[in-house]
């Protein structure tokens, strides 16, 4: 598809200004590359990994502003990865780029610490839209994340300790909420009196308070659960 | 007096008690009588026939008369006052000690002409002292250096053994031994015995009550109540209820005759057996016996009770000898333990029986005695019968733990079982379902796809072919999104729309385009899986081409119910279609490949589509029927039965 009408100028946004993708289809790579230039990354900027190895190395020697990540790698779960860098670098948003993944997947790996997730079939305009989302400080979230969130927080409430980190604030729940009843973020925010930009970050929290605490405790969580198998 | 008792008694707990006790008893008698330094024994009397206003003794007609002594063989039929005279010599006349075994049945008497004693009442209902021992401690003035006399005045009927017990002079300190040891006998021990036989009343009593079918223990209650009657007479010392000892006397008896019947069906029911013409015969029996006691004239009445008499101990011997032939054939130790004390009863009942005939020359009787045993048998019976049943109970909750268990088990693996093959049945119909929802989603695409490219070769170019790609692809996901959004085989139509919704209105806004799409008019539409299908993807295209090529600022979404039917509509101020019919025409900026495939869509959902540009406004809007199209799938091969 082609790119965005919509899609703005103002490049060199922080997010985009070191970009890793870990992937190892070398045409889902290109789509990628082609994507983040169209969202004003530049192309010196842009690294490539295609194996979980070779992220580690990218990785220790960069100071990296945003990693995308696949989940199935030749030598490794993307998710490991995901859950290490969050430890070590808890402020370089890690996104999945997911094929067809399940949704316990997607909910895995933000509970490993991820700050977003992109599904590789939707439209390159979509995945264009969700990184504009990611580098303004927001996050792409779907209707079923937010219900699996909202039932992930019922259950803490219910078995406290089961979830780490702070409870969602009311308006945070709110905006869960609204998400699950299919708002668009646009809506939300009008509904709420908040800016668009306002909504993003809040599901940005929503994802950080998601995440557990420890890479063990993340492995061992999503293990305790059948995400990972 | 009376009666005997024979011998079921009760019994004091231990059986080696109760023989040293036996052997106690049998031991007094002849002791008293063995004249010791200490103690003389009177036994040489005369005695006269009195009137009931004497004040002192007649002057003639004295006879000599040995002691103890019961005048009916005298002056057979004799009834009133009849006078004794004792003495003794005496070397000084130091305190000395006098001992009275009994008079029958009131008096009063006198030492050197003064009153020493005198009973309450010395005439009908008279005072009943027949089994009263007595002691004085006789000072010295009133006692004479050389011979002494006492003077005893007693009431009585011959009938009743009317007569008088042995006399004791000695020292004080012997004969005050001698009176307690007759006096426990005589008293402690019947009202004791009683007080056991209370005992066994009440709680085999209760025990029948809460459990009627233990027939054994009413009889034991009843037996041992009638006992109490008959025992009484042991202590009573007035006839009361009765106005004379005539009627104490036969009430007596006939407590004794029916204690002797009952004893008999008791001994059947512990044996468990049932001899229903014996015992109806028993009862004739008893029953007349009573009869004749309640009719017999007073003259007769002496013979009628000691018939009676003999009948009751024929009963309970023969009970007693059924309980001990059973018991030495019996294995049980409880039921041994009850024949060894049934023996003991026999030998009791025995010697009371020689008594009441006059051939042991002696008042005292052993039957309460026998009680004691007879108590300590049964409570042997019932605490080895309470623990055999306590054994059984625990036993049988071991097997029934054991039998709880093993059900437990069985009944857990059948639930795994059953369990499994749920599990295993879901995982098989969401496969089958799975296969169907791609089936008539992807297939319907691609046959579709096909038959075009089949029609027009020339067309499957590049492009087409991404496009066709593009769209198997959508397909499939919304199919994987669909099956992981529910479980069963229709989806509220409304929640399957819900992640379009919120996707397309996103990047309309990011796209600058003004989204209305009111949320909630569909109330509870449902659809099998397939047909969801077709209505998302028949929007999602709708809006692509919106996104895409309109160019549009407001895009209007809207899903309405009319009845059984569903109207589909998006508009927009966009460019517009130049020929929205012309569905292989080309050209069309906004036609693409995604109105033939739309066509084809409404095609499968039966529903009429319309494209049309009025005033600006390019209006899409499919008309859907609800129900009733599954035939006109074409490419659904028949209609599955419902699932699940």
């Amino acid at each position: 598809m082609s790119p965005s009408p919509a899609a703005s100028a103002d490049d060199q946004r922080p997010a985009l200004s070191r970009v890793l993708v870990v992937e190892d289809d070398i045409p889902t790579w290109h789509r990628m590359r082609h994507i983040l230039l169209a969202c004003g990354a530049t192309t010196d900027r842009i690294y490539h990994a295609p194996t979980l190895r070779e992220a580690w190395r990218i990785s220790a020697l960069r100071g990296l502003s945003l990693v995308l990540v696949d989940v199935g790698l030749p030598d490794g779960n993307g998710i490991d990865l995901i859950a290490e860098l969050h430890h070590s670098h808890p402020l370089v948003p890690c996104v999945v780029v997911s094929g067809w993944s399940a949704q316990e997947t997607i909910v895995a790996a933000l509970r490993a610490g991820a700050a977003g997730y992109l599904l590789k079939e939707r439209e390159d305009v979509e995945i264009e839209y969700s990184l504009r989302s990611i580098d303004r400080g927001g996050a792409p979230i779907d209707p079923f994340v937010a219900k699996r969130i909202l039932q992930l927080v019922g259950v803490a409430a219910a078995a406290a300790g089961d979830i780490s980190g702070p409870p969602l604030s009311s308006r945070e729940q709110e905006i869960l909420k609204r998400v699950a009843q299919g708002l668009s973020n646009g809506e939300i925010a009008d509904l709420l009196s908040l800016s668009r930009l306002t909504v993003e970050s809040h599901t940005r929290n929503i994802y950080r308070k998601l995440a557990v605490k420890s890479r063990t405790a993340a492995v061992h969580h999503a293990r305790q659960h059948g995400w990972l198998t | 007096m009376n009666t005997r008792r024979r011998g079921l008694g009760r019994p004091w707990p231990a059986g080696l008690y109760l023989c040293l006790f036996l052997f106690l008893m049998l031991l007094v008698t002849p002791a008293s009588r063995a004249a010791t330094p200490a103690a003389l024994v009177l036994r040489s009397a005369e005695s006269a026939q009195g009137r009931e206003d004497d004040r002192a003794p007649p002057s003639g007609g004295w006879e000599a008369v040995k002691l103890p002594d019961a005048w009916a063989a005298r002056w057979p039929g004799f009834n009133g006052v009849v006078w004794y005279r004792l003495s003794w010599e005496q070397p000084d006349a130091a305190p000395t000690g006098l001992l009275m075994d009994y008079l029958v049945m009131a008096g009063a008497v006198y030492v050197n002409g003064t009153l020493v004693s005198r009973d309450a009442r010395l005439a009908e209902p008279m005072t009943r002292a027949w089994n009263t021992p007595r002691y004085w401690l006789l000072a010295a003035p009133l006692l004479r250096t050389g011979r002494n006399d006492v003077w005893v005045r007693v009431s009585g009927a011959a009938a009743h053994q009317a007569g008088l017990g042995n006399f004791t002079v000695g020292v004080p300190a012997e004969i005050e031994r001698r009176y307690r040891t007759a006096r426990l006998l005589r008293h402690d021990l019947q009202v004791m015995s009683l007080a056991l036989c209370a005992t066994i009343v009440l709680f085999f009593g209760a025990l029948w009550l809460m459990r009627r079918q233990a027939t054994v223990y009413g009889w034991l209650a009843l037996t041992q109540a009638l006992w109490l009657v008959v025992g009484s007479n042991h202590v009573a010392t007035s006839p009361w209820p009765f106005a004379s000892s005539d009627g104490w006397q036969a009430l007596n008896s006939a407590a004794l005759l029916a204690y002797s019947g009952c004893f008999a069906v008791f001994t059947f029911r512990f044996w468990q057996q049932q001899h229903h013409r014996t015992e109806k015969a028993l009862w004739v029996i008893v029953g007349m016996g009573v009869l004749a006691l309640a009719a017999v004239p007073v003259a007769q009445l002496e013979l009628a009770r000691a018939a009676m008499a003999l009948l009751s101990v024929a009963l309970i011997w023969t009970g007693c000898l059924i309980f001990i032939i059973k018991g030495l054939a019996s294995r049980q130790t409880d039921e041994r333990m009850l024949s060894l004390c049934m023996s003991a009863s026999l030998a009791f009942s025995a010697h009371d029986l020689l008594v009441f005939l006059g051939v042991i020359d002696s008042n005292m009787y052993y039957a309460s005695m026998a009680a004691s045993l007879l108590m300590a048998g049964m409570a042997v019976v019932l605490a080895w019968r309470f623990v055999a049943s306590l054994r059984q109970i625990e036993s049988f909750n071991i097997d029934l733990q054991a039998t709880v268990a093993a059900a437990r088990s069985e009944l857990a693996a059948t639930l795994q079982r059953q369990h499994a093959l749920e599990v295993a049945n879901a995982r098989l119909s969401e496969r089958v379902e799975l296969a169907r929802d791609l089936h008539d989603g992807l297939g319907g695409t691609l046959l579709g796809n096909i038959a075009a490219l089949e029609l027009q070769p020339h067309r499957a170019t590049g492009s087409t072919m991404l496009a066709v790609l593009k769209g198997l692809r959508d397909d499939l996901r919304l199919i994987v999104e669909n099956a992981a959004d529910h479980d069963g085989s229709r989806l509220l139509l409304e929640d399957a729309l819900l992640p379009l919704r919120r996707r397309f209105a996103d990047l309309l806004q990011a796209s600058g385009m003004q989204c209305v799409w009111p949320v909630g008019d569909l109330v509870n539409v449902l659809l099998p899986t397939s047909r969801t299908l077709d209505v998302q993807r028949l929007l999602q295209e709708a809006l692509t081409n919106v996104l895409k090529h309109s160019r549009a600022r407001v895009v209007h979404v809207d899903l309405q119910r009319h009845g059984d039917r569903l109207q589909l509509r998006v508009r927009d101020d966009g460019v517009g279609l130049e020929a929205p019919h012309a569905a292989g025409g080309g050209g069309a900026e906004r036609q693409g490949y995604g109105l033939p495939s739309m066509h084809a869509r409404a095609a499968r959902l039966g529903a009429t589509l319309s494209i049309e540009t009025v005033a600006g406004w390019t209006q899409l809007v499919a008309d859907i029927p609800l129900a009733g199209l599954s035939g006109q799938n074409r490419f659904r091969p028949a209609p599955l039965p419902a699932r699940r």
